[in-house]
């Protein structure tokens, strides 16, 4: 073990090899507070890599319904489990590089150097079973409790927090800065690209071990019984290298992100100052990392559900979810104007300019991609054209 | 060393076999590379080209995926090798412009959902009809030249459609018999010999004159939202009935309703304004500063536009959902109101009460836009007319809108007389017309009261009552206190005042409703209530502002000219090319009919010998039933009765598909059709819900021998040409015939304000939609009327919350009032909660005691809440104590994709692709969400599968006997699913899944592998046993067959009065059911025990100490 610093943790931890943090790295907002689990993306991944034999159980991109939901079965829950309940973060060590102050627990690396029972485990971690990967839409829908109902009256819910929730969490790899599945596996067959921080195993040299499923406590590593290797969310990178005719050579977001009609994704560098996703994250700080904890540093964010109980939000995305409400609920022209970006287009939005009524975005060598209005106008036509016909 | 995926799939597919590649044993044994850190560098990537070899395609088309919601949105096809190997979105919303140059924002990027990338599944899916198909013992009955089908011997030989087998028939075989069948019907049935025979097979009177001798009026072909299809369905169905004139020269066939019929018509909408509905493009969402959903889950719908209005709360709107159960609209909302099912009016009324009751309405609406003002005639409770009260008087000539654009009838304008306000300025009654509205009514210098109760003399020398209809409000509102409401619907009554004070101060201000409400038997007195109340505040007709409801694309009244194409005189065929619009004869021989009253048991609604089915409604009985587009049967409300009695005397079923339903497994003849990928013609579409007019076809060749849905009406019009002689059937097709649909495409458009200008080539070729042309972007329905001080499309021309049709009188729903549901209430069903004296129900002397659903659907008795709150439903007492609610899902279209594996492993709790469990009828299947404390009680765990009951007086199908073999196919069993947001008593199940029938349960029973999939057609039923429908009935409401309702014509600017296909007609109410529900299986495999995540600790109602932490969030400190 050596040690590395995550910004997420606002601290050095320990990790199996040393920092290499990639040229640029992919990373994605997904607005839970917009998504209808429609599982649109769900269909644009499946449809994409994992319709062949081997693959049927697959679902590189799922969205889940919590705090029940999860795919494979309550595999967060099991994490949290295995890593027990842990302190959180000190608000008042705040600074650039720590942008919500230090972590105080462990990680799940730091804890599988101390536990007996994880003896040869990089990270904690655990092998689902097969039949929890079975119904990955168990639960869609449910709540976490029922309402309550005195003297006739129901119980209803209302803001700053539903007592009675669910939401819908999105997810695919996180295309983590310290993969739990690159240092778990013996093979060494898991790497990050250097030019875009993508997480890739593999399949030439990947013979199939498992650690990495074992390690991920996101489980997004699948194992495939047809190839008898690993394989996992590749980010899409053919269309991110431009290679996809439709974009002339520019490079594309995912086929989750395009195919999102919630408008609730984005993708970007999270770590280029002029990305709208490093606004997000980093500067504006809506956006939050899932189970910070982990000590993976995760790169795909969210911004929280406004309704959910705070407790178990900071639970799940750490201590910046009250500012992250609290900015997204009432927001800035800049953040409003930039939040039009989600859904606009295919191709990938480097950086951004906004003016009182518009948001430009722009891609690759500054070249201009779309204009948003910030505001729908309504526009009259001719007498002689009638609303109703 | 390189190998390709594919290669790595197949060498290791050979390894698991035993026989290691020689390729990969060697690599086994390459030296390892030096890898010192993969964060940092990885040495040998080569073998990425995998992915991007996987990632590969040849080239793109476009096409529009149309199956029966609102988006109609254009996606794009990649093709590999000639396969579309996925979809994604177009991604032109920012292209697409007018003829005038406006356009519209890329915020409309990017439209689809999941299913449109799922299509692969379903065009080269297993279930595809891959050539027409004839029922064995219908061709044989046809062979046989149709000996008397009503004979016991003959059903059993020839009618046993769900135990059938299926022939492989080519297609001018197909198209022949169902032209015989044609000949058959209409030459059987016309006449009076066809009379005396409909007579002996027990139709009612009233519907065998409404066919008026004519056997052709016996056909009907239903368009499943023809909409979606304006020539290949819809024009070409109404076209094909227009054509059948010919045989007697007096009518043709009848086309069903498409809206109505599935529950969708909010039908209150035109009893307040004339219009079909009062809806906004999605667009106009984001301007809302307040959003009321009432019953609709638009998180689960309208899928590509749920942003609009998720948007505004980054905005500063503010959102709230009323609903029985936390639903998936409840999570967006700033807050949820809770609500018992079927008592929305109750709580919307509570809040009428306080808006009124506090000031909190605008004046000036009220009295230019609504009929508030109008006074009321307490002794016969009849709108008070100039007339009555000024002797001789003439009614105004009126010159204005009523006269140029909408073309008032002279009669009924006579019939309607003018209308009488009392005016505080002079004390006096003052006359005021449909046209003095708005700024025309401000300019008359007169103040209508709104409050008071005045004396008018009568031309006869009576001295009356009258109050203006707010008056009456504001009266019958104090029967709707907060204290009542929250006792009538168990709403927490600070959320009833919360709401009210919302709506008094935030605008613009919107209500949409949607199924949740809609599928009730008093959907209507929901619309007008939900009116009334923006009404009061002020908010139609602007941006942001107004009702809306939402159900499937509908909206053909937005081609008001499209009759060029459906109604064309088949005796005077235009068949140049080049004909000006203006130049084809339209004549109408087709005629609407409602579907409800075939799903009524083929029936009208008669109680002690009154038809309370309207004159302009009625029915004729159903010998041939010609569907397209639409899963009929599977989604009939009722449908084993329907399979096992209803269909019993109709002729013929003809379905067109191009994937094999459970409408297909019980009809006759099958054909089969493209694919809209495979589309050889274009064809176009729009939609209620956004601006886009799209034209499109396919761009793969049809993979197996189908037709375009129009050449089917072709062929068999050709077909009907050569057995009578008569070319002219087929000249009726030549286009069609000939290959250029597009003439019919561009008649239309010339023909219709909204698409004017456009060329269908043209936009065939761009590859993108156009706006349509209508007044505004986004259309805002109304803003003409109050923007522009224009009449609605009714009587008074005003937004009209008073109904004084003798009809409404009678029914006790002259002013709105909350009234239990007809089935779905602990309490006297239909029971009229309200005792204003202006309410005088007529019960038909029917007691109380009379369970019947004819009975209970008609009688109108009034009570006080104290006094109703005392009584008691029957079925209640019988232990039927869930509601059940049947929303649709979003992981299929209704019943669109309830067979495509990837969509039913979503849509199902219990998805397996591997089947483990080999009771799953698929790879998924359906389930019913209950709360975990019932299930509790009634010993029923999670996963369990369970029986679910409904009335057994008709349900699941009337005369069922426990040991009937159909029962046990007819009788619902499902799995159960814990869900805690489902408060106790209500339960739910999606609506729309495929049925189980005689053959997919025989299948189940005995196929080693369990699935229920029938062996000769390959149809997947979502289902051991029974269907959704085995809980539903059909139901026919006497508001919504009145002949005097007076509302726009669907199509066009004209106004009529009485039924109009889609517009005034009952509506299908599924959730009016109360159920009982007992334990059948075990959950676990194979029903070895309870299902396996019930035992972990993990899941509802079964929490471990470690979960309750969790959901606590306590695992951060």
């Amino acid at each position: 073990m050596t040690k590395v610093y995550n910004w997420q943790l606002g601290r050095e931890m320990e990790y199996p090899y040393e920092a290499a943090r990639p040229k640029r790295q992919f990373a994605a907002v997904f607005n839970i507070n917009r998504c209808i689990a429609c599982q649109t993306c769900t269909m644009a991944c499946k449809s994409t890599w994992t319709f062949s034999k081997g693959q049927e159980f697959m679902w590189w991109n799922n969205v889940e319904t919590k705090p029940f939901g999860g795919f494979p079965q309550s595999w967060d829950s099991k994490a949290l489990q295995l890593l027990g309940p842990q302190p959180g973060w000190d608000a008042g060590s705040k600074a650039h590089d720590s942008p919500h102050g230090k972590y105080k627990g462990e990680t799940l690396f730091e804890a599988a150097g101390k536990r007996i029972d994880a003896s040869g485990q990089q990270a904690l971690g655990y092998v689902p079973e097969d039949k929890e990967w079975r119904a990955p839409n168990f639960f869609e829908d449910t709540a976490n409790r029922s309402p309550k109902t005195v003297n006739g009256v129901q119980e209803g819910a209302m803001l700053p927090e539903h007592q009675i929730f669910f939401f819908y969490l999105q997810r695919i790899c996180n295309h983590c800065t310290y993969p739990a599945c690159l240092a778990a596996c013996p093979r060494k067959a898991i790497y990050k690209r250097p030019e875009d921080g993508i997480v890739l195993i593999d399949q030439n040299r990947c013979r199939g071990y498992r650690k990495c499923v074992e390690q991920c406590p996101y489980k997004k590593p699948m194992f495939n019984g047809q190839t008898r290797v690993s394989e996992k969310c590749i980010a899409c990178y053919p269309r991110l290298e431009g290679k996809d005719p439709m974009s002339e050579g520019d490079p594309m977001v995912t086929r989750c992100i395009s195919a999102c009609v919630g408008k609730i994704r984005l993708q970007g560098w999270v770590d280029d100052p002029d990305s709208p996703v490093h606004y997000l994250v980093r500067k504006e700080k809506v956006a939050l990392p899932l189970y910070p904890q982990f000590g993976t540093e995760p790169n795909v964010y969210y911004i929280p559900p406004r309704w959910a109980p705070r407790g178990y939000l900071h639970q799940m995305f750490g201590p910046g979810v009250d500012e992250a409400i609290a900015k997204y609920t009432k927001p800035s022209h800049e953040l409003l104007a930039v939040l039009q970006l989600f859904g606009v287009t295919q191709k990938l939005i480097n950086c951004y300019e906004v003016t009182a009524d518009t948001i430009i975005a722009y891609g690759k060598e500054h070249k201009e991609i779309m204009r948003v209005p910030i505001n729908e106008a309504v526009l009259v036509r001719d007498e002689k054209y009638l609303n109703v016909t | 060393m390189e190998i390709s995926r594919r290669d790595f799939l197949r060498y290791t597919g050979m390894a698991t076999g035993g026989a290691m590649a020689t390729g990969l044993k060697l690599r086994f044994l390459e030296a390892q590379t030096e890898i010192p850190n993969p964060l940092e560098h990885y040495p040998d990537r080569n073998w990425e080209k995998v992915y991007r070899d996987q990632y590969y395609y040849d080239r793109t088309f476009t096409f529009c995926c149309v199956p029966n919601d609102t988006h109609n949105c254009r996606l794009k096809a990649f093709v590999r090798n000639g396969v579309v190997t996925r979809i994604e979105q177009n991604y032109d919303s920012h292209l697409v412009e007018d003829l005038h140059g406006n356009k519209c924002t890329p915020m409309w990027n990017p439209r689809g959902c999941l299913k449109g990338y799922t299509l692969v599944r379903r065009v080269y899916g297993p279930y595809r009809i891959k050539y027409p198909m004839v029922r064995k013992g219908w061709m044989e009955w046809a062979e046989n030249g149709f000996p008397d089908p009503n004979t016991p011997e003959n059903q059993e030989k020839y009618f046993q459609r769900d135990r059938d087998t299926w022939v492989r028939a080519s297609w001018d075989y197909a198209f022949t018999l169902v032209a015989k069948g044609l000949l058959r019907i209409m030459s059987t049935y016309g006449g009076e010999e066809g009379a005396k025979l409909l007579r002996k097979q027990g139709y009612p009177e009233e519907m065998i004159e409404a066919a008026h001798g004519t056997g052709a009026r016996c056909i009907k072909i239903r368009p499943g939202m023809g909409f979606l299809g304006m020539t290949r369905i819809y024009g070409s169905v109404v076209r094909f009935c227009n054509m059948l004139g010919l045989y007697d020269g007096k009518g043709g066939a009848r086309n069903w309703s498409n809206y109505t019929w599935h529950g969708d018509l909010g039908p209150g909408h035109p009893m307040v304004s004339g219009i079909q509905t009062f809806d906004s493009d999605l667009n106009d969402f984001r301007h809302a500063k307040l959003m009321v959903f009432s019953g609709k889950n638009m998180v689960e719908n309208k899928m590509p536009d749920a942003h609009w209005w998720i948007e505004i709360m980054e905005r500063g709107g503010k959102i709230v959902n009323i609903s029985p159960e936390y639903s998936p609209a409840s999570q967006k909302a700033d807050y949820w109101v809770p609500v018992r099912p079927g008592s929305d009016v109750a709580l919307m009324m509570g809040v009428v009460h306080l808006l009124i009751k506090n000031n909190w309405y605008e004046v000036d609406f009220v009295k230019q836009y609504t009929d508030l003002p109008l006074l009321v005639r307490l002794d016969n409770l009849k709108i008070l007319r100039a007339a009555d009260i000024i002797s001789g008087y003439k009614n105004k000539e009126l010159t204005g809108y009523s006269k140029k654009v909408q073309i008032i009838d002279p009669q009924m304008r006579e019939e309607w007389g003018d209308f009488v306000v009392w005016d505080t300025k002079s004390n006096s009654p003052k006359v005021i017309t449909r046209e003095d509205v708005g700024k025309h009514l401000a300019a008359m210098g007169i103040d209508p009261a709104l409050e008071g109760s005045f004396k008018v003399k009568t031309t006869d020398g009576k001295e009356i009552e009258v109050k203006p209809s707010f008056q009456l409000y504001k009266e019958l509102c104090a029967e709707y206190d907060p204290a009542t409401v929250q006792e009538i619907t168990s709403t927490p009554k600070e959320m009833i005042e919360q709401l009210a004070k919302d709506f008094a101060t935030i605008k613009p201000a919107m209500i949409h409703t949607g199924e949740g409400t809609n599928h009730y038997f008093h959907c209507d007195i929901k619309d007008r209530v939900n009116f009334l109340i923006l009404a009061l505040t002020g908010n139609f007709g602007k941006p942001g502002g107004g009702p809306g409801h939402w159900a499937g694309n509908y909206k053909i009244s937005v081609f008001p000219g499209s009759y060029v194409m459906m109604g064309e005189d088949p005796f005077h065929v235009n068949l140049d090319p080049n004909a000006k619009v203006e130049d084809i004869k339209v004549k109408k021989y087709f005629k609407p009919e409602e579907v409800c009253y075939w799903n009524y048991q083929d029936n009208i609604l008669k109680v002690k010998g009154k038809s309370f089915t309207g004159q302009t409604h009625m029915p004729t009985p159903t010998k041939a039933i010609w569907f397209a587009n639409v899963n009929l049967i599977n989604n009939a409300k009722w449908a084993y009765e329907m399979v096992y009695n209803t269909n019993k005397r109709v002729e013929m079923i003809v379905a067109q598909d191009w994937e094999w339903t459970g409408s297909c497994e019980v009809s006759d003849i099958v054909f089969p059709v493209h694919s809209w990928m495979e589309l050889i013609q274009p064809d176009f579409t729009a939609s209620c819900s956004n601006p886009f007019l799209q034209v499109w076809k396919g761009g793969i060749k049809p993979l197996y021998d189908t037709k375009q849905d129009s050449e089917i009406y072709a062929g068999v019009a050709c077909k009907l040409a050569e057995l009578t002689g008569d070319n002219r059937y087929r000249d009726y097709w030549k286009f069609i015939l000939e290959g250029k649909t597009e003439i019919y495409i561009q008649r239309m458009f010339d023909a219709c304000i909204t698409t004017q200008g456009y060329k269908a080539d043209e936009l065939l070729k761009q590859d993108r939609g156009a706006l349509m042309l209508f007044r505004t972007y986004p259309r805002i329905t109304g803003w003409e009327q109050i923007q522009e001080s224009k009449p609605f499309y009714n009587k008074t021309g005003r937004l009209e919350f008073y109904r004084d049709e003798d009809e409404f009188i009678e029914y006790g729903e002259n002013l709105i009032v909350f009234r239990e549901p007809v089935e779905a209430t602990p309490y006297l069903p239909n029971v009229i909660v309200a005792t204003h004296s202006a309410i005088r129900p007529n019960d038909y002397g029917i007691p109380l005691t009379a369970t019947s659903a004819d009975e209970r659907s008609v009688r109108n008795v009034k009570m006080s809440w104290k006094e109703v709150k005392k009584t008691k439903n029957f079925l209640w007492e019988k232990g039927y104590r869930f509601y059940c609610l049947t929303p649709k899902t979003r992981h299929t279209v209704h019943s669109s994709w309830s067979n495509s594996d990837w969509n039913l492993i979503w849509a199902s709790n219990y998805g397996d692709p591997y089947r483990m469990d080999k009771r799953t009828p698929g790879v998924g299947e359906h389930q019913i969400h209950l709360n975990p404390e019932d299930a509790r009680e009634l010993g029923i765990n999670d996963g369990d599968y369970v029986y679910a009951d409904a009335n057994p007086d008709d349900r699941p199908y009337v005369g069922w006997k426990p040991d009937d073999p159909n029962y046990k196919v007819a009788r619902l069993m499902l799995r159960v699913k814990y869900n805690p947001a489902y408060p106790r008593g209500v339960t739910m199940m999606k609506h729309s899944a495929f049925m189980s029938l005689w053959k997919t349960v025989k299948a189940h029973e005995t196929r080693a592998d369990g699935r229920a999939v029938t062996a000769d057609t390959g149809y997947q039923s979502n289902f051991r046993y029974g269907s959704q429908q085995s809980l539903t009935r059909g139901w026919l409401q006497p508001t919504m067959m009145t002949d005097s309702l007076v509302r726009k014509n669907i199509l066009g600017q004209g106004i009529g009065k009485g039924f109009e296909i889609d517009v005034h007609a009952p509506n299908t109410c599924p959730k009016e059911t109360l159920i009982r529900i007992c334990k059948a299986e075990d959950g676990g495999i194979d029903g070895r025990g309870s299902w396996e995540p019930a035992r972990t600790g993990l899941t509802p109602a079964h929490e471990n100490e470690a979960m309750k932490n969790y959901l606590a969030g306590k695992f951060i400190t």
